[in-house]
């Protein structure tokens, strides 16, 4: 592919993810705006979240699509001036007659003439205020957006290496902002969702006992917050994309044509199999942690107590069998097979759940067993990150034999998985063996020596001499060159000097030059090899 | 990037002890599984990547090698993008290098080529073959895998020279001498009548049937020219500022010439104290002298190996292996800076019988004064100051 072609598809790719970006942007800014909504709507029952998330939403765009026009003028001069106050009446506009809307025609239409006497009451109300807030946060969080998403692009890239600028160096990169934005914005919806489920009335009424509401998971701005994640990580691969393809453009790093549409594919894939995990993953427990491991002890000690009495069982049966044979009544009849009176395995605490109480301690141990790898998993990467941290973990005593032990359980672990992994192998191994006979029986390598054209013969003499080497004890090391070979072999040989020598120099003809080799050059080489032959049997 | 999701999962983490909601406990998931998963696929996908390079290993001075990556995927998740460094020698590649970006499905393979320039002698470590990967989110650092190191030897070039007049006195060889002590019996070059004095064991039984007079043989003096080459590469032995070029200059005469003697079908040996990176020590290296095409190349793969190094002492190196060689030998001795022991070794040679060229590789500013002083022992010397000096045995 030319530099040129390259170029272009690049430019295509570009435009492609950025669009693709403003457009997720767009929708974050809009579920930002739900969740608020949300929250809003729990505080003034008659907010509307849905209008003021389509504002949001075209505020959003069109935000992204003119941050590029804003940069192009100058700050406070005329034009900008201009610009700048003619957009932000038409803003406020829409967004007052949105709001006033948003309570009926008729009561719109009736306030309209109140904005004469008194216009700060009348025009200013609480929820146009509030919106105004929701629009300008808005509109200025989308352009911080697409500063940091310009900032990722090629034309920005190459503006920075041309100025060779210092001032930048220090400041974190674009991608690293937007991951922080992204994360402390959830941060926060996170927190307006969690305050729309406490019961603000109970706090102040003096009712601790009910602090939050049960709501279902997608309610309350519970749906809008985790789209804004998904929606996050969707732009997130793609902010990946372009900002590694600016950098193999850059360093002029050839990219495979295949690789835009597949990035795109698999973002997809990737989030569908996230959500779909996630959705299958429990999300409540019926007994803490604690239960769970009894229960778990409890099923392992049961399955023990089983096996135990079986083999007692067993045993019993046999000595009676064999009292029987004397005429001895058997002594040991009772009691000799496992009965029920086995450990009680449900603790009280599951009684609040499902009619299946087998379903419950499964969906608790999934659950528990799930959380605290959550918890190893975020601790062992933030380690891994902050080699500083560990560092200074080390210096703390005792450290050093939680290490050990924790090393002991990883090695004990890593055999167990070494032994399935080769068990499963072998087995794999002997099903494919049964699949193919013939690979093994050595039918199929049958070669006709007639069939092979001189520089084959020259390669097959040489590969047998190689063969027939290390049958005699004169083995070819894989470093060993054939010359080396060949001296490893006279020294062996001397009678066969000659030949080795001839046959070896044959050998580096056919395989390191272009020229055809001659019959009479592989008849040569036969006659040489069986030379060599006779002088190894002689050896034997 | 670690910094900025632990805030997040620390309030989730509360949220959902102090609320026991479904909410937060599937934010949890999602954030946790979201960099836990990028994590594994790129791991896992990188792990299954298994690369192929496919050159021939030796190469001669200005051919061009093609090299061939082949890079699979063998395992059913596919690689999402991975980045192919190759690290390759300045001495064989110049810029760009070797770099792609690339995508493979699952049990995808895809094969590229380079090409490297063999522009210097030596033996180069092609490789590693770097490949990183990361996940799709960018949330974890990229990973890396190192691929394996193979090594394409270079031969040193090799002058073909046309007429060189090496002195030689082992008897019954197969090139033609003049000197009629190293009559070859097996070479009938002619017929004369007997005259007293003749050898009964060269009449020639047949002929003097024929022609019903006693008839003798002539037969053709021939000598056998068993070289064994002495090559210096020890730093010390070189003008300081010519030191790299006339060592290079000297593995040049020790190739040109082993070639022009294993062409004549002669044996030629060589003995280099250089490093051999081979080898691991810096031990003199030996090649005893053989016939053949086999011997040569086994001589020009050590010549294309061979490093200068200091400390090994050429005097020592040679009267290590003097004793070990046949009467009337010829030593071809290459070296830079000829001193006073050097000269009593090559005469205690000369006393034994061996045959002694002195050749000097580089710019010599003594080479008159080192003439006259060999002279005096009966010593050749020869003095090839640049490449351009090699014409003398080309004419």
């Amino acid at each position: 592919m030319s530099q040129r072609e390259s170029s272009q598809e690049y430019r295509f790719n570009e435009t492609v993810f950025r669009w693709t970006s403003y457009l997720l942007v767009a929708l974050m800014a809009a579920c930002c705006a739900w969740t608020l909504g949300s929250l809003l709507n729990r505080l003034m029952p008659s907010w509307q979240p849905l209008l003021m998330t389509t504002v949001c939403f075209l505020i959003s765009l069109d935000s992204l699509y003119t941050n590029n026009r804003w940069k192009d003028q100058a700050i406070f001069s005329k034009e900008w001036v201009v610009t700048f106050v003619t957009r932000w009446i038409v803003i406020l506009l829409l967004v007052k007659t949105l709001t006033g809307l948003s309570h009926g025609l008729d009561a719109f239409l009736a306030e309209i003439p109140l904005w004469r006497t008194d216009f700060l009451t009348r025009f200013m109300t609480n929820d146009f205020l509030i919106s105004v807030v929701m629009v300008i946060i808005t509109w200025f969080l989308s352009g911080h957006f697409a500063g940091l998403l310009d900032e990722m692009g090629m034309e920005h890239a190459l503006i920075t290496m041309d100025m060779g600028s210092a001032a930048h160096r220090d400041e974190p990169l674009a991608r690293d902002r937007l991951v922080s934005l992204i994360f402390t914005i959830c941060t926060i919806l996170v927190m307006i969702t969690g305050l729309v489920r406490v019961n603000l009335r109970a706090i102040f009424a003096g009712q601790f006992d009910s602090l939050f509401f049960d709501l279902p998971i997608l309610a309350g701005g519970g749906a809008s917050t985790l789209a804004y994640f998904m929606f996050g990580l969707a732009l997130l691969s793609q902010t990946q994309f372009i900002s590694l393809h600016t950098r193999w453009n850059l360093a002029h790093i050839p990219v495979s044509k295949k690789l835009a549409g597949r990035w795109a594919l698999y973002s997809i894939l990737f989030l569908a199999i996230l959500a779909g995990l996630v959705s299958l993953l429990p999300t409540s427990y019926s007994m803490g942690l604690l239960s769970s491991l009894g229960n778990l002890i409890d099923l392992y000690m049961q399955f023990f107590y089983y096996i135990i009495g079986f083999v007692f069982a067993a045993l019993v049966l046999f000595l009676n069998m064999l009292l029987s044979l004397f005429g001895v009544k058997a002594p040991f009849i009772k009691n000799a097979f496992p009965t029920n009176n086995i450990p009680k395995l449900l603790n009280q605490e599951t009684s609040g759940g499902s009619s299946l109480p087998w379903l419950d301690i499964a969906r608790s141990i999934i659950f528990w067993v799930i959380f605290l790898g959550i918890i190893f998993f975020s601790f062992s990467h933030y380690l891994r990150q902050h080699q500083e941290v560990l560092i200074r973990l080390r210096r703390i005593p005792g450290w050093r034999i939680l290490a050990q032990f924790w090393r002991w359980i990883r090695g004990k672990f890593a055999g167990v998985k070494r032994g399935i992994s080769k068990m499963v192998e072998s087995g794999l191994e002997r099903l494919r063996l049964r699949r193919e006979p013939g690979v093994g029986d050595g039918k199929g390598r049958y070669l006709n020596l007639k069939r092979l054209n001189a520089r084959q013969k020259v390669y097959f003499f040489y590969l047998a001499l190689v063969r027939r080497g290390g049958e005699h004890g004169l083995p070819r090391s894989p470093s060993q060159t054939p010359s080396e070979y060949a001296a490893t072999l006279e020294d062996a040989l001397p009678a066969a000097d000659e030949d080795i020598d001839s046959l070896t120099g044959s050998f580096v003809e056919a395989r390191y030059s272009s020229h055809p080799v001659p019959p009479e050059e592989a008849n040569r080489v036969r006659t040489a090899w069986e030379r060599i032959r006779k002088i190894l049997r002689g050896k034997k | 990037m670690v910094d900025t999701f632990i805030p997040l999962l620390v309030l989730l983490l509360l949220l959902a002890a102090l609320m026991r909601d479904d909410f937060a406990i599937t934010l949890i998931y999602l954030v946790v599984g979201a960099v836990a998963i990028g994590t594994w696929w790129s791991h896992r996908s990188l792990a299954r990547i298994t690369f192929k390079r496919q050159f021939a290993a030796w190469a001669f001075l200005g051919e061009k090698i093609d090299v061939g990556i082949q890079i699979n995927n063998k395992g059913w998740l596919p690689v999402l993008w991975v980045d192919i460094q190759e690290s390759l020698p300045v001495a064989l590649s110049s810029f760009p290098f070797f770099e792609h970006v690339t995508t493979l499905g699952p049990r995808a393979e895809t094969r590229y080529h380079y090409t490297l320039e063999a522009r210097k002698r030596g033996y180069y470590p092609i490789g590693p073959l770097f490949a990183s990967t990361g996940d799709i989110l960018g949330l974890s650092r990229p990973v890396r895998l190192q691929g394996l190191v193979q090594f394409l030897t270079v031969y040193p070039k090799i002058v073909p020279l046309t007429s060189i007049d090496l002195p030689s006195s082992s008897p019954q060889g197969t090139l033609r001498h003049t000197q009629p002590i190293f009559e070859d019996p097996t070479r009938t070059f002619a017929k004369r009548d007997y005259t007293v004095g003749d050898s009964l064991r060269r009449v020639d039984w047949k002929s003097s049937a024929t022609t019903g007079r006693l008839q003798v043989k002539l037969f053709e003096p021939s000598i056998a020219l068993e070289t064994l080459i002495f090559l210096n590469l020890n730093a010390e032995d070189y003008l300081i500022r010519t030191r790299i070029d006339s060592t290079e200059l000297a593995i040049v005469i020790a190739a040109s010439l082993a070639a022009w003697v294993a062409g004549k079908k002669q044996t030629v040996g060589l003995k280099v104290n250089g490093t051999d990176p081979l080898m691991g020590d810096s031990l003199p290296q030996y090649i005893p002298p053989r016939k053949g095409q086999a011997n040569l190349m086994r001589i020009l793969e050590k010549l294309a190996r061979v490093e200068m190094n200091s400390g090994i002492s050429f005097v020592e190196m040679i009267r290590q292996q003097r004793y070990h060689l046949s009467w009337g030998t010829t030593l071809l001795v290459i070296t830079g800076l000829v001193g006073d022991d050097l000269l009593d070794e090559l005469y205690q040679a000369r006393r034994a019988g061996q045959n002694v060229v002195l050749i000097l590789a580089g710019p010599s500013a003594s080479y008159g004064d080192i003439s006259d002083r060999a002279g005096h022992f009966g010593i050749r010397v020869v003095s090839i100051p640049n490449e351009r000096g090699l014409d003398i045995w080309r004419k």
